[in-house]
């Protein structure tokens, strides 16, 4: 695996720097410096990491072989503060290279890369995607390579993952899609899956979507999410769907535990969005939950209040309550920005309230302001800090600055 | 919470680099530009037709072609102030390092050929305001002139952006008929992202899922974006304290992105793990009777994984492996799908099934 990034990392950089020139150049660096607290062996300690993010698109390249082709890098390094240099973290997210041959017809991306819909849900692999599109608004898309596991846990093992997806999509509010997916781990089938999607616009203020997933390893629905949603002008939208998911199928296959488990869950709501004056929005949302068949509920209401046309100063506040078989809360927030031209502020706060306590407590409070300034054409600079008194922690306080670079630049023509 | 992790110094060292590169680069190409002054208005008023200096217009299907006038275009009125007045200044607004016309971002598919046929030859119809290099403000065609054609305005209604448009990407395109990015779009995107990927991909690329889907994220989003009070970013403010109720009514929420390892390694070094060196046990006394903990983990496997998935050396292997006291922990519908015969090239199972 480091071998293969390695390799990705420096194609992707040799071929920025001899393409640059004639391509449509984005740059986008952001620099994080901050302290909060991290737990080690049941004590807090405080950590100061710094971590800088870069991304890099090159479009359009200018060649005599592919259509728009174009590079794509997303990486980042971070170092704590205070610890050797072992401490030092970083990775790439994405590196890929991507073009069109054919007459614009076949799209290739090779190397790190984002897929998602179908049965591939949000998949991150290094491999090869292809994409072939063909009149009246028809295409196939493949893909191969190995899935890369995220940090945050293995969600998917595996060391291949192979897939694909027919899909129609006549106008821009409507597609269908049929898809599958195979990934192995070693031996073993991790997943295989295939899937049923589609969006239908019935009528100009109408849409159906929906999405299902059946697991052919397991032989049963592993998701099913469908919904019509009703736009009847542009300050009033509803929408109602029912949700079905396998949580258990989340498990990779490999799992001892994914032998015991048989599990569902299932909701069903409705939801809207209004604005019943130019300045105000306005979101409610009913859900009722079946966690193993046992019943809960989830409702909110949020407000937007923007002060001025130019959205220099908006009030938000939430109301939410949510119940499950186990435990509850209400919850409030509250939250408000003010723009004083290149510079604002902000200010954000929530609690909640449980209804049986954790740690002993049922109340938890928290604060988070924010000043950003945009000192520059393409730079800005923030500081955010963070207080809150909750059941984990007696008191935690976190501050963050960050220092953010994005620069466009287009390609020039030359004169003749 | 951070997790442990193998160091990759090569790696990091080479995103510095990158990053330091990047910038170098970045500033290099973000110096002022020279910019050409052609006051359009003074040309007008001298009566001159538009084609008199864009004369590859009539034929230009594309933005792509190059029809801005050729310096010699220009040296046809003004050859004397370069010549013979040396006044590079006349034109340039940096003399001493002239440059090229800047390309524009070729976002639009216009056909200047067949408009022209269409509006008569009359560019003001579109062209209601020349552009003034030395302005900052765009006096390109807005989209309102486009629309005021009949045909354009039924692409709009119909949603068939690609019809004009090259890239949705540089446009802050504001929510159309269904597709209106709401204040709860960022809880319900996932449905969209799966059934109109098409659509998605038009305006989005990669690394704008990549933000917060990415491989690894550095940062949470609440802090990348912390600015952005208006988003119902997932673990904002005291999350931890509600994770085991948010994780409950939607477990499938957490495993997208989280595996159960995520979970074993905070619960471990917060002692509430079965592998901490004084593990808490959060359960009722009488729990390992398999009347409680049987049915809960057959409808809540997830929650048991977040502290006792630890492959062949599981608590649970101890009593349920074949033999054991604990019987057989499958579900009634096991065989159904799992033949026999997988034992024999399966891992996992020969944990339970040796023989």
């Amino acid at each position: 695996m480091k071998t293969s990034t390695g390799v990705v990392v420096l194609g992707v950089a040799a071929l920025l720097a001899g393409s640059a020139r004639a391509a449509d150049v984005d740059v986008r660096s952001t620099t994080f410096l901050g302290g909060r607290p991290d737990v080690v062996d049941g004590q807090v300690h405080s950590v100061v990491p710094i971590t800088q993010v870069v991304g890099l698109s090159a479009r359009r390249i200018e060649n005599p072989v592919v259509d728009d082709l174009s590079v794509s890098l997303d990486a980042w390094g971070s170092y704590e503060i205070g610890r050797d240099l072992n401490a030092l973290e970083g990775d790439v997210n994405i590196a890929n290279v991507e073009g069109r041959l054919l007459e614009k017809r076949l799209r290739l991306r090779l190397g790190r890369q984002v897929l998602f819909g179908g049965a591939a849900r949000l998949l991150i692999f290094d491999g090869l995607f292809a994409e072939y599109r063909l009149p009246k608004g028809f295409g196939a898309q493949a893909y191969v390579g190995m899935p890369v596991a995220k940090r945050f846990g293995n969600v998917l093992h595996g060391d291949l993952v192979v897939g694909g997806r027919a899909f129609w999509a006549p106008s821009f509010t409507t597609e269908m899609g049929a898809s599958i997916i195979h990934v192995t781990d070693g031996a073993l089938v991790a997943r295989q899956d295939a899937g049923l999607d589609a969006r239908l616009r019935l009528h100009k203020t109408v849409a159906v979507k929906g999405a299902a997933l059946w697991s052919l390893a397991e032989g049963r629905l592993a998701e099913l999410d469908v919904g019509p949603q009703w736009q009847p002008s542009d300050r009033l939208e509803l929408l109602a769907d029912y949700r079905r998911t396998a949580p258990d199928l989340l498990l990779p296959r490999s799992s001892i535990l994914s032998v015991f488990a048989d599990t569902t869950r299932d909701d069903v709501g409705v939801s809207g969005n209004w604005s019943p004056l130019s300045k105000l929005g306005l979101f409610a949302e009913a859900r009722m939950l079946w966690l193993q068949g046992e019943p809960g509920y989830d409702a909110g209401l949020r407000g937007t209040w923007r002060l001025d046309r130019a959205f220099a100063t908006t009030v938000n506040a939430q109301v939410r309550r949510l119940h499950i078989p186990d435990n509850g809360y209400w919850l409030a927030r509250v939250a408000g920005r003010k723009t004083f031209g290149e510079l604002s502020v902000s200010l954000d706060l929530e609690g909640y309230f449980l209804d049986q306590a954790v740690h002993g407590q049922t109340q938890s409070y928290s604060a988070m302001g924010n000043v950003f300034w945009r000192f520059a054409p393409a730079w800005q600079a923030g500081v955010s800090g963070f207080a809150a008194v909750t059941p984990t922690y007696e008191s935690r306080f976190e501050v963050l600055a960050k220092l953010v670079y994005t620069f466009v630049h287009e390609a020039p023509r030359a004169v003749e | 919470m951070r997790l442990p992790r193998p160091p990759h110094r090569v790696l990091v060292g080479a995103v510095f680099l990158l990053a330091v590169a990047c910038g170098g680069f970045a500033a290099r190409l973000g110096a002022p530009h020279d910019t050409l002054k052609v006051p359009h208005e003074r040309h007008v008023k001298a009566e001159l037709e538009c084609t008199s200096c864009h004369e590859t217009i009539f034929d230009s299907t594309s933005l792509a072609t190059k029809d801005m006038p050729k310096e010699k275009k220009c040296l046809e009125c003004h050859r004397e102030e370069k010549e013979e007045k040396n006044n590079c200044g006349f034109c340039h607004t940096k003399p001493d390092k002239p440059e090229t016309i800047p390309t524009r971002e070729r976002t639009l598919k216009m056909n200047h050929q067949t408009h022209i046929e269409r509006v008569k030859e009359d560019c003001k119809v579109c062209h209601q305001d020349l552009p003034n290099p030395l302005r900052t403000d765009d006096l390109s065609p807005k989209m309102d002139t486009c629309l005021g054609c009949h045909e354009h305005q039924e692409h709009f209604d119909q949603g068939k952006c690609d019809v004009c448009h090259e890239d949705l990407t540089k446009y802050p395109l504001k929510p159309i008929s269904n597709y209106s990015h709401g204040l709860d779009f960022l809880k319900k995107h996932r449905l969209e992202a799966r059934s109109a990927t098409q659509v998605c991909a038009t305006c989005h690329e990669q690394h704008f899922c990549d933000d917060c889907h990415g491989k690894t994220v550095d940062q949470k989003p609440e802090r990348f974006f912390s600015e952005r009070i208006d988003r119902q970013f997932i673990h904002r403010h005291d999350f931890i304290g509600r994770h085991p109720l948010e994780a409950r009514a939607d477990q499938a929420l957490c495993l997208r992105c989280h595996g159960t390892s995520f979970c074993q390694d905070c619960h471990a070094r917060e002692g509430l793990s079965s592998t901490s060196s004084r593990p808490l046990n959060p359960h009722p006394a009488s729990f390992g009777d398999g009347k409680l903990h049987g049915p809960a983990a057959r409808r809540d496997i997830v929650t048991c994984a977040a502290c006792h998935e630890q492959g062949a050396a599981s608590i649970c292997v101890s009593c349920h492996k074949s033999g054991g006291v604990g019987g057989n922990p499958h579900p009634p519908s096991w065989l159904l799908r799992h033949s026999k015969s997988e034992v024999g090239h399966n891992a996992m199972c020969q944990t339970c099934h040796p023989n």
